[in-house]
């Protein structure tokens, strides 16, 4: 059974807690966290590699999911040279079983996972050449949630399955199972912050495909926008992992009147106001000290309340 | 039941709720319980991502979207350089839509100087060419789904990013 909508002219004053208007809200909201899958992250890397260990292609995090709700990420993705190509997921400190293909072709591969742990965690996609001799190609992935039907108790995230069956007829509703169903929406969405910006370019390759910059001069490498976010102003997460064997990277996000600045190697994190509207966003990049390269991998915005 | 999506409240920054006990029992509980819900499921808990690209003249980059629950049509917003003509179409609609830049002057720079363009309309059942939302699915249906996308670039220039913000609609 699906969510489906209820009329909402049907929940009236005087309306009693043995009708199926109850029953209904109670189900809809279990039908919604057992369906609840916005985009975590969703980058176009064309990261390659020809490697035959295992080799990052792309990186991501993961907000939230305190509830650990099964995760995939969905390639497209191909191989040259009638080689054999796998890929894994990487979620925290989970490893998913790994994919193959033999297609010259983009095709569709799936991954997945049910992480462990709590709190933010990173992500990468490894490929390798597993058999023969080309060079695997990676489009595109998209990382969502596969979410299942809540299980009894109190979960992690402190959403709590309010069963349908209330009391008989003309007996009071208990006042915990009414605020279970008023919570519920809140507590699915704290623990499942959509993405609204992914920036992702190939992990693999030094200098980076698209995102690199040698100058100490700030660069503008990347333009986006976030669109209508909310209906308020809000805090967002920036997440970006920066690179830079001999040099110190730096990044700022320009994002309308807002600016971020993160500097070091690895993932680095953020909050910052949002407004609402169609809001552009800007990323520059450059060497704040050292030499050579230093390159932007990935940045995300997360539509996560600090 | 035909229902407008609520775009309201912001779900993850309002305050816990906290009721008393014995609560009076009151219809606005239940409802509030049944907006937030119809929320997640609609306007506030689908919104639109951009993502990053580059798509030069003669490349393709396919991917899955995932299409959230009553959604049919999205507004696809494409960041475009020079006179680049870049096709979107998708699993349900596979002619699709192109998204034309008619500037021909090769400015310096790539990203610095990139335009905004954005479809703005609903398609009408037959497609083609034009600034009409992408058809992403067949009928609006109650789960979230994946849904195959192709981008194809064309006419020189090249697109750097691309956004697909779901069209909420009374269903």
């Amino acid at each position: 059974m699906a969510y489906s909508p209820r009329d909402p002219s049907a929940i009236v004053p005087g309306i009693l807690g043995n009708t199926g208007e109850w029953a209904g809200v109670a189900d809809n909201l279990d039908e919604a966290y057992a369906d609840y899958a916005p985009i975590w992250a969703l980058g176009l890397p064309e990261a390659q590699t020809s490697s035959g260990s295992w080799t990052v292609l792309a990186r991501w995090v993961m907000g939230a999911n305190e509830d650990n709700v099964d995760v995939r990420a969905t390639l497209r993705w191909s191989v040259s040279g009638g080689a054999t190509a796998e890929a894994r997921m990487i979620v925290g400190a989970d490893t998913s079983g790994s994919i193959s293909t033999t297609s010259s072709g983009a095709v569709t591969g799936t991954v997945t996972d049910t992480p462990t742990g709590s709190g933010l965690r990173e992500c990468y996609l490894q490929a390798q050449i597993s058999s023969g001799s080309g060079t695997v190609t990676l489009d595109a992935v998209t990382f969502d949630s596969t979410p299942a039907a809540p299980a009894a108790g109190v979960l992690s995230s402190g959403y709590a399955r309010s069963t349908s069956q209330w009391t008989g007829a003309n007996e009071p509703i208990p006042s915990e199972r009414v605020e279970r169903l008023i919570e519920g929406p809140r507590l699915i969405a704290h623990d499942r912050p959509a993405c609204l910006l992914t920036w992702m370019d190939d992990a693999s390759v030094t200098p980076g495909r698209y995102y690199t910059s040698a100058s100490s001069t700030w660069a503008i490498v990347e333009r986006g926008m976030v669109i209508k976010p909310d209906v308020v102003a809000r805090t967002c997460r920036i997440a970006a992992y920066l690179e830079g064997a001999t040099g110190t990277p730096e990044f700022m996000l320009q994002i309308g009147p807002y600016v971020v600045t993160l500097s070091g190697t690895g993932w680095q994190y953020a909050t910052t106001l949002i407004p609402i509207g169609v809001t552009p966003v800007t990323g520059l990049l450059r060497r704040s000290a050292g030499s050579g390269d230093v390159m932007l991998r990935t940045c995300q915005i997360l539509r996560e309340p600090s | 039941m035909s229902r407008a999506p609520e775009f309201g409240p912001s779900l993850d920054t309002i305050p816990a709720a906290s009721l008393t006990d014995p609560e009076p029992a009151r219809s606005i509980l239940l409802r509030t319980a049944d907006r937030r819900a119809h929320a997640l499921q609609t306007g506030w808990g689908a919104r639109a991502h951009q993502v990053s690209c580059r798509i030069d003249a003669g490349e393709t980059l396919t991917l899955q979207l995932p299409v959230p629950p009553g959604v049919t049509y999205m507004r696809v917003w494409a960041l475009m350089h020079v006179i680049h003509k870049l096709t979107v179409s998708s699993d349900t609609d596979t002619t699709g839509i192109i998204m034309e830049l008619g500037q021909s002057v090769a400015f310096a720079g790539g990203v610095e100087v990139a335009d905004w363009l954005a479809t703005t309309t609903i398609a009408p059942v037959t497609s083609g060419a034009g600034l009409w939302h992408l058809q992403v699915a067949a009928s609006a249906s109650w789960d979230w789904q994946l849904e195959g996308i192709t981008l194809v670039g064309a006419t020189g220039g090249a697109c750097y990013g691309v956004a697909f913000e779901p069209v909420h609609l009374v269903i």
